[in-house]
């Protein structure tokens, strides 16, 4: 008896030490993360004009090599351009044309990071059996996993053109997450992180 | 013969007989007295039993981290008895239990960085305690309340999980638990019993990422009892 209770109270205890449950993906990809910063030495309210593309947000894909392939246009880019410019506006600011010499660039892009990785292990047991006339055996051989990661951020970063030899140029920046996760098909949940992202930043005005 | 030696003789036989009678009486030797046995049922001679018990706990400190209550936690363990006496037993548990809160979504601001996001705070407590504990009345009954001590380790893990990101740490500690509750059987010296108990846990874990310093708990225990000898 004593010696099945030990065996039972260990196999439990090595159970237990693993059991470590967590939340369902379902509620924590709900909402995005939402990260601001700003430049403590800027005065926002000392800028009136900003430029911005309504409908193309720079997007970096770790495993690209190809240089040309750094843009999303239209569609979602659009989507999320559309709204920080309505967020600046709101905010105050003028957007003007590229050309007409802005205070400041607002600029759109997308990091994503995919990895996959494969590991190796040596099975001692029973990968193959290696047949003969003499009968066969099992032998050892190699196994192999694969892991694959994937994720992705928005950032929107405010850019003061005004000083730009001083080299003081970022003024305001945000970092949203992540984008790959999220069970939300539409773009109301990275809209909705855009305008939480202005929220949190009230300084940031006219 | 005359009458008087008659009775002379009488009185001699008499007399012997007496003697002879207080021989046999006396003699305890030839002729123990019967003892008396006095027949009990006892049943078996319990020595040790084990244990599997649901933990249900509400922690008393660290309510900023997590204030919720936990379901989620179990006790497994085993008594021996110490002597015959039927009173002190000894032993060990080994606990776990997992403790959660959500936090809705906040904007947390520090310096210039400010962050929103909603939470998902989760401690995870393990527990390997010795314990000694007092019966008050024979193992054999059917009602059979005790109160106990333990001492032993704790090891905690801390973690935050928000969206796809977390942050995790641990901490070990010294754990004391003072403990009552009683042993309910199914019929007198019952091989399986219900068991009940009340605890306060201590503990020295602390950490300072997650603002958590000394963990204090009390719960209720209720699981199932295998008695055995």
């Amino acid at each position: 008896m004593r010696k099945y209770f030990w065996i039972v109270f260990l196999a439990g205890v090595a159970f237990l030490w693993g059991c470590q449950p967590k939340p369902n993906a379902s509620d924590l990809l709900k909402k995005m993360v939402v990260t601001t910063d700003y430049n403590t030495t800027a005065n926002f309210s000392n800028y009136n004009t900003y430029w911005m593309s309504l409908d193309t947000v720079s997007y970096f894909l770790n495993t690209s090599t190809n240089p040309a392939d750094t843009l999303a246009i239209g569609g979602e880019a659009s989507e999320v351009a559309t709204e920080v410019n309505s967020k600046m506006t709101a905010a105050g600011y003028t957007r003007v044309n590229k050309n007409a010499t802005p205070d400041m660039w607002v600029h759109i892009y997308v990091v994503e990071n995919y990895s996959i990785s494969q590991s190796y292990y040596y099975n001692p047991y029973g990968y193959g059996y290696y047949g003969g006339y003499y009968g066969g055996y099992y032998g050892g051989g190699y196994s192999s996993t694969v892991s694959v990661s994937d994720q992705a951020n928005l950032y929107v970063f405010v850019v003061d053109l005004k000083h730009k030899s001083s080299g003081k140029a970022y003024l305001w920046g945000c970092n949203i997450g992540d984008l790959v996760s999220t069970p939300d098909p539409t773009s109301a949940t990275l809209l909705n992180a855009i305008d939480q992202a202005f929220k949190q930043s009230p300084y940031l005005k006219k | 013969m005359t009458m008087k030696n008659i009775i002379f003789s009488i009185g001699i036989v008499m007399g012997f007989s007496g003697v002879v009678n207080a021989q046999y009486y006396y003699d305890r030797t030839k002729n123990p007295d019967k003892v008396a046995v006095q027949k009990t049922s006892t049943g078996r001679d319990f020595d040790h039993f084990f244990y599997f018990s649901w933990d249900l706990n509400k922690p008393l400190s660290n309510n900023n981290f997590i204030s919720s209550s936990s379901t989620t936690g179990t006790k497994l363990g085993f008594r021996k008895r110490l002597n015959d006496e039927d009173k002190l037993w000894v032993g060990g548990d080994f606990g776990w239990a997992v403790y959660k809160q959500y936090i809705p979504t906040q904007t947390y601001t520090v310096g210039t960085q400010s962050l929103t996001t909603d939470l998902y705070n989760y401690t995870y407590n393990y527990s390997l305690v010795a314990n000694i504990d007092y019966f008050f009345l024979p193992m054999k009954g059917l009602f059979v309340p005790y109160a106990g001590f333990g001492i032993g380790g704790s090891y905690v893990k801390f973690a935050q999980y928000y969206n796809i990101y977390g942050t995790s740490g641990d901490s070990w500690g010294v754990m004391i638990r003072p403990e009552a509750g009683f042993l309910l059987g199914f019929k007198e010296s019952s091989p399986w019993r219900i068991k009940a108990a009340y605890h306060y846990d201590y503990a020295s874990n602390t950490n300072s990422d997650f603002n958590y310093k000394n963990f204090m708990n009390t719960g209720f225990q209720v699981g199932i009892v295998k008695m055995a000898w």
